[in-house]
């Protein structure tokens, strides 16, 4: 009986341990870098306020913010997909920000519509070939992927990721359904396998001669280049660096944003966190350790970024992707893209 | 007080059984509680299946129908397929030379035969990356001489090869266990005897061994089977979209928690015929048992000795000193240093969680099995078999649509601000644990059960004829006598909860990570090297936890058989 009584009580103890309220800010996060660790940690000791963070997939989140929105658990969302802040927009998830030092410093066009989020950093979506083989006619746009001249030269990771998601939304915003279901069809045909790994994957998988394009984020980039491991750094240098559509609408550009949970308990320090993530030195911070390009203005680009050449943001489409982000995963499954 | 008997001890025993009857009423509606209560989140899912909501996704179901199912079942059913058939070839050989035969070293093979257990899938995925990348230069190859179609081909087939290749390597030991049972015992008398009557040793093992193997081998690759099912982690590396990937991809690329639990609610069905058919199959055939008058095992020659080690270690080999050589490797190569004492929260998280989940799954276990025992109620046994069934059945992702259902049912019927409310919300342990122990309580009930099958109702009938009442005669009689089956059932549990990824990456809450998420995680962002450490410990923490019941359970079978 005693055994019994021991067990019971351990396993109240188990089910009724909930986190101690304190000075604190509770973050829902899609990102899972080092750097925002070394950032937060940064912020704690400036003021005191801890970070409590669930990291997992942006609709994961969602689905979470949602189901808890009768008493919120979270302060602040974050994710790397302008469409998935502006989908918690539309769901009512997201409460205006109303920071005067926030927007002062990042330009208009980058904001979220409504006020309600702001972007941390941004990434580019790029083509990258093999310097050894992919040629002389290189592809100049998203467009020029679809040509039967790339069947199964092309690596690509899954439409179950959002990156991919938004560079489709991006195209149907743009050009239409039926543009984009041929565009996915004929990408899906020109593959060199069917999707698997991460963007890091599709690089090394050039290198190593699966295929001559693949498209990748520009972050991967720097990654690749900074990294531990040798065939990383061979693979990078193993590739070039396209940016499409520059005589058009621009590249397909994302951001990682942020907006502040609707009800949040700790609402002033959610605002205090945006405003640190924000600020100078973690903007360029950022540029250093993710390879990011910050959105604050006045920043100016790394020199591992500089060699990537300049490039013309297509920023019109990035507040549309959330309209066409559900229609986009039907086109990809039409398409049969895995 | 307790009237005089009137007739014969028959009369006895029944009038006894109805007072029995009566004061377990109180453990009865426990037991009720604890089972409706661990069925409830897969109630939520069924529901959804069978009754889906009016407007909610009528549209994605259609698509998700017309696009994603039919390949999902195709390459689900492929997966189970190949692993069943190379988990058979890896195990059962194994099983036979261990129970059959005597040689050098034969305790020592048995006990490690069964610690790939050990290994979670995706960790033995991702620790073979570099071997799959070994044969990118013959792929490259075969694109440049046979054309692009053919690589395609090619690249298909061998993704699944090594997909079906990890699985077999890492849950053979299932099949190994159920027929290492099966096949010592009175199986062995009956091939001693078919051996005296001069049948060789091929016939003997094809028409002895095996139709007696049967129902304990369909029962080990049934878990086999639940385990591929179950996966999220390996299959979605290595890109293969099964059932449990694409209710994944219904819930967060497209939105739709409805068609989700409703795809979940449909596989549902689909298992619970599985299980159906394998209880049909087994029949009222239990697992042999009795080693009385079992002959000695032949001893090996040299060659023959030989021969046994290469059948026993092939398998050890794939599934545990494999990954293990490399993740160590890894580990002695990795740069980061400064993860350290995040690994180590963790593993204090995996050590906790899986404790406290084990403590729950045993009580809620011996709780049920003891009242369906006590109460000789048809519709209680019913009870005791269905509760855990149910949750066993059912996948990690499938578990967690159920569970954030039943959250928000009761969500709606408590105001966030009552002290329950409050409780109920997902900022608390409290679903994840809910959620492991609905999906793993099953071992313990099965468990518990069978060893209460071995305990004889006279045993029973005596302590109730002495005063005893059901609540002392169990914790007296029964409990000790159900302790090694106990502690096998709580390793079991323990080393399942460790592993379990989808309802962990689910339900978890702020900075809760365990060794099997921290693993995934960066296995995510591509840091394969880095997942050496976390994975290591995960791997040592069920190694230790499957030895010391394998060592003890060892023992104690040489002690009863001298």
């Amino acid at each position: 009986m005693k055994y019994i009584l021991h067990c019971l009580a351990a396993v109240i103890w188990l089910s009724l341990y909930t986190v101690s309220p304190g000075k604190e800010v509770r973050l829902y996060t899609q990102r899972h870098y080092p750097a925002d660790k070394e950032f937060f940690a940064q912020f704690t000791k400036d003021t005191g306020i801890e970070v409590k963070v669930i990291k997992a997939g942006a609709n994961e989140l969602l689905a979470r913010l949602e189901s808890e929105k009768a008493a919120p658990q979270a302060d602040l969302f974050i994710t790397t997909d302008a469409g998935a802040l502006d989908r918690a927009d539309a769901a009512g998830l997201l409460d205006k920000l109303n920071s005067k030092t926030v927007a002062e410093r990042i330009p208009e066009g980058l904001q979220g519509k409504n006020g309600t989020w702001v972007p941390i950093t941004m990434r580019a979506r790029v083509i990258v070939y093999s310097k050894e083989r992919a040629g002389k006619n290189l592809p100049k746009t998203y467009k020029d992927l679809a040509d039967s001249q790339w069947k199964g030269r092309i690596l690509i990771r899954s439409s179950s990721n959002a990156y991919n998601q938004s560079l489709l939304a991006s195209i149907l915003a743009a050009e239409g359904k039926d543009a984009a279901l041929a565009w996915a069809k004929g990408v899906t045909a020109n593959m060199a396998r069917p999707p698997q790994g991460n963007d890091r994957d599709q690089v090394r998988s050039v290198a190593l001669g699966l295929g001559e394009l693949a498209v990748v984020n520009t972050y991967y980039l720097g990654l690749l280049e900074n990294a531990d491991d040798p065939k990383d750094r061979a693979a990078r240098a193993a590739v070039g660096v396209i940016f499409p559509n520059q005589s058009g609408r621009g590249a397909h550009v994302n951001v990682s944003g942020a907006g502040i949970v609707k009800g949040a308990k700790n609402r002033p320090h959610a605002v205090a966190l945006l405003e640190f993530l924000t600020s100078k030195k973690v903007q360029a911070g950022y540029q250093k350790m993710t390879s990011e390009f910050a959105v604050a203005k006045g920043i100016k680009p790394e020199p591992l970024q500089e060699k990537w050449g300049t490039f013309n943001p297509d920023l019109t489409s990035l507040h549309e992707l959330a309209k066409h982000q559900e229609e986009a995963v039907k086109i990809f499954d039409l398409a049969g893209w895995k | 007080m307790q009237e005089p008997p009137k007739a014969g001890p028959d009369a006895l025993v029944r009038s006894r059984n109805g007072q029995i009857r009566g004061s377990l009423l109180s453990w009865r509606t426990l037991a009720w509680l604890c089972a409706l209560t661990l069925f409830a989140p897969v109630v939520c899912v069924l529901w959804e299946a069978i009754f889906p909501g009016h407007d909610a996704g009528a549209g994605s179901w259609d698509h998700v129908r017309t696009n994603l199912l039919w390949p999902a079942m195709r390459d689900t059913t492929i997966l189970v397929a190949g692993v069943c058939l190379l988990s058979v070839l890896l195990g059962v050989p194994a099983a036979w030379c261990i129970s059959t035969l005597q040689f050098r070293g034969r305790g020592l093979l048995s006990v490690l035969l069964v610690l790939p257990l050990a290994v979670p899938p995706y960790v033995a995925a991702f620790a073979s990356t570099e071997a799959r990348e070994a044969f990118i230069p013959t792929l490259v190859q075969i694109r440049l001489q046979m054309g692009v179609d053919a690589y395609l081909k090619v690249e298909l087939i061998h993704r699944f090869a090594w997909l079906i290749l990890i699985f077999s390597a890492v849950l053979y030991p299932y099949v190994f266990l159920a027929c290492r049972s099966a096949f010592s015992g009175s199986s062995r008398r009956l091939a001693e005897a078919s051996r005296a009557l001069g049948s060789g040793g091929w016939t003997t093992f094809r028409k002895i061994n095996l139709p007696l193997a049967r129902p304990a081998l369909v029962a080990g690759l049934f878990l086999v089977a639940m385990e591929v099912i179950n996966d999220y982690g390996a299959v979605h590396h290595l890109g293969i979209n099964t059932m449990t990937v694409t209710i994944f991809r219904t819930w967060f690329s497209l939105g739709e928690l409805e068609t989700a639990r409703r795809l979940a609610g449909w596989m549902l069905l689909g298992i619970f015929t599985l299980v159906l058919l394998e209880q049909w199959q087994r029949g009222r055939r239990g697992f042999l048992s009795g080693q009385e008058g079992v002959p000695p095992r032949p001893k090996c020659g040299v060659v023959g000795s030989i021969l046994c080690w290469l059948v026993c270690m092939l398998p050890v080999a794939l599934g545990l000193l494999i990954p293990l050589f490399i993740l160590v490797q890894w580990w002695r190569a990795s740069t980061r240093p400064d993860a350290g004492p995040e690994i180590f929260a963790a593993a204090r998280n995996s050590l906790s969680l899986g404790v406290g989940v084990t403590l729950a799954c045993l009580l809620l276990g011996l709780v049920i099995a003891g009242v369906a025992r006590f109460t000789k109620r048809r519709s209680d046994r019913l009870m005791a078999q269905g509760s855990g069934i149910a949750g066993y059945a059912s996948p990690g992702a499938v578990m967690a649509a159920g569970v954030f259902a039943m959250a928000a049912t009761l969500r709606a019927w408590f105001p966030p601000e009552s002290w329950l409310g409050s409780r109920l919300l997902s900022d608390s342990l409290l679903w994840l644990g809910f959620g492991l122990t609905a999906r793993y309580v099953a071992i313990s009930i099965q468990m518990a059960r069978q060893s209460q099958s071995l305990i004889p109702l006279v045993n029973d009938n005596a302590a109730s004829t002495l005063g005893r009442s059901p609540l002392q005669s169990f914790l007296s009689i029964h409990l000790p006598l159900m302790r090694p089956a106990l502690a096998g059932a709580a390793v079991l549990i323990f080393v399942d909860v460790c592993k379990e990824l989808p309802l962990c990456l689910m339900l978890r809450t702020f900075d809760f990570e365990t060794l099997g998420t921290w693993t995934w995680g960066l296995a995510d962002q591509g840091q394969i090297w880095a997942t050496a450490a976390p994975s290591l410990l995960l791997i040592l923490t069920c190694l230790l936890g499957l030895t010391i019941v394998e060592v003890f359970g060892w023992r104690h079978q040489r002690r009863r058989q001298p």
